[in-house]
């Protein structure tokens, strides 16, 4: 099996959500994680921190260190999911299932073996 | 108790209210919506975050600490939000738990959400959304209204807990009695909406609540006995009174041994509870009513004079012409319907009853059981014109099939 990226972009939640409703959207996301984690295809999570970010260019003294990427787009990455999977197709089987998909974009990216 | 990284039903919505409350003790009732906005804030960072890393160890623990932090955070950038902020600051980096006595918050939180000066539909939906957790849509749902018109009831209540300097916490001495009076009649407003339209999650918080009040050493008295006495003797039933098909039935049809034991014996007991003192209210007259009935063994034994009685003693508490349009009603059962269409003479007449369903479609029976099916069709038909809900329409268009035939 490979190890696949999936990348969380955007997360379009209304902040005026009732606790019940906010709490039923986060049992969908924990059951999600339970079943990768029951099959033994999670092989790391993490959120990434909101509102932070460094974007480096450039070389010495040409070198070029802005925020970002988040500045200029509203696309960020939330966070990530390292899953196993036997190949791409298996990998969004998975993908598919995850509740993010209703409140932004998967990105999923094979790690390369070199 | 919550086993380590579950998430136990309804634990934000508990959770949140237990915090909202716990911050307006510390903030003051000037900073309800601080209050809120900070819980909101802290939930929705669990949703943001235990996707990735599971839910905590102690998932309540985890809100609060996060509620705290931010509470801290806002605060100390703008002091100006609460005057005693230094005292504040100083009480929420204390360590130990920022949740106090739950019970003593919640009916504070309680006395300030039901407070007399705050308009009743207010009221409702204010303890809904600031004791019960839940949120605007819900409420909306629950009560067929625009989920705009709830938030509007919900600012304006929170407006007038700001203008009028409500103090948090359980009230005292002579005003004790009539700010309980107030947190009564929202509590039983609260049920009847909850119990009338089947939204059972309204239904069961008001019992909840009603049980707080009645439980308080000092808050509690015979009346809100009498009301907890009243919803436990009414929720019994409430499972029987449809049938499988969503249809309304009949007391006479019910299946009583679908009724909730456990639910009529701690009826029982509050109503036990509430005889003691002289004071006599309405909800003593309603749980004596509803007692009657959830104690008879079967329709046939049921006390129908004492039951008459209960509602002409509660008819002069509270001159309506719906308690009088059921007073008639068990009158009719106890002595015939000649008697039960004397008493609705008084009503029939009535400009408030006049669209009324339940008072054509009473008098519909009346005549069916007189034997006069054609004045009864007349009356069925009358209650078909009226606004009712769908089980109550369909059970008329039967009633009235059977006086056509």
């Amino acid at each position: 099996m490979d190890s696949y990226l999936l990348l969380l972009h955007g997360t379009r939640l209304n902040p005026n959500m009732s606790p019940d409703e906010i709490q039923a959207i986060t049992a969908r996301y924990k059951a999600w994680a339970e079943k990768l984690q029951k099959a033994g295809r999670l092989a790391g999570a993490n959120k990434l921190e909101d509102r932070t970010g460094r974007v480096l260019r450039g070389q010495g003294a040409e070198m070029r260190i802005t925020d970002g990427p988040y500045a200029e787009t509203k696309d960020v990455l939330a966070g990530y999911f390292l899953i196993q999977a036997e190949s791409y197709e298996d990998a969004i089987e998975w993908t598919k299932e995850s509740p993010h998909l209703d409140f932004g974009t998967i990105e999923v990216r094979k790690v390369q073996v070199v | 108790m919550e086993a380590p990284g579950e998430l136990v039903e309804h634990l934000f919505r508990r959770q949140s209210a237990r915090m909202v409350a716990a911050l307006v003790r510390i903030l003051g009732p000037r900073h309800l919506q601080l209050a809120e906005d900070v819980v909101q804030d802290a939930l929705l960072r669990a949703l943001e975050q235990w996707p990735y890393r599971g839910v905590p160890e102690n998932p309540s623990a985890w809100l609060v600490t996060v509620a705290r932090n931010r509470a801290l955070d806002m605060l100390r950038r703008e002091l100006s939000l609460v005057e005693k902020s230094a005292e504040v600051v100083r009480v929420f980096s204390a360590q130990g738990d920022l949740l106090g006595d739950e019970m003593d918050d919640q009916l504070a939180l309680i006395f300030l959400a039901c407070h007399p000066e705050i308009a009743r539909e207010a009221r409702l939906a204010l303890t809904l959304k600031t004791v019960c957790g839940f949120g605007a849509g819900e409420i909306a749902r629950a009560f067929l209204i625009q989920e705009s018109a709830a938030a509007q009831r919900i600012v304006r209540a929170k407006r007038l807990v700001r203008e009028r300097e409500i103090r948090f916490g359980v009230p005292e001495g002579r005003e004790l009695a009539e700010r309980r009076e107030s947190v009564l009649e929202t509590l039983y407003l609260m049920f009847n909406e909850g119990y009338s339209r089947g939204v059972a999650d309204v239904r069961d918080e008001s019992l909840r609540l009603a049980r707080l009040v009645a439980d308080h050493p000092t808050a509690g008295a015979p009346e809100a006995d009498a009301l907890l006495a009243l919803m436990l003797l009414q929720s019994a039933r409430a499972s029987s009174r449809l049938d499988e098909a969503g249809d309304l039935l009949l007391l006479e049809e019910q299946d009583r041994s679908r009724w909730d034991g456990a639910l009529i014996t701690e009826g029982m007991r509050a109503l036990d509870r509430s005889a003691r003192g002289d004071r006599l209210s309405t909800y003593h007259l309603e749980a004596g009513i509803a007692a009657a009935h959830a104690t008879a063994r079967d329709f046939a034994s049921t006390d129908w004079e004492h039951i008459a009685g209960l509602y002409t003693a509660l008819l002069e508490l509270n001159p309506s012409p719906v308690i009088a349009l059921n007073r008639a009603v068990a009158i009719s059962r106890w002595q015939g319907p000649a008697a039960g269409l004397e008493a609705m003479s008084e009503i029939e007449q009535h400009p408030s009853l006049a669209h009324y369903y339940l008072l054509h479609a009473t008098l519909g029976r009346l005549w069916q059981e007189a034997g006069e099916p054609a004045r009864a069709a007349f009356y069925y038909s009358r209650a078909l014109a009226c606004e009712c809900s769908a089980p109550e329409r369909r059970f008329l268009e039967r009633r009235l099939a059977e006086s056509s035939r």
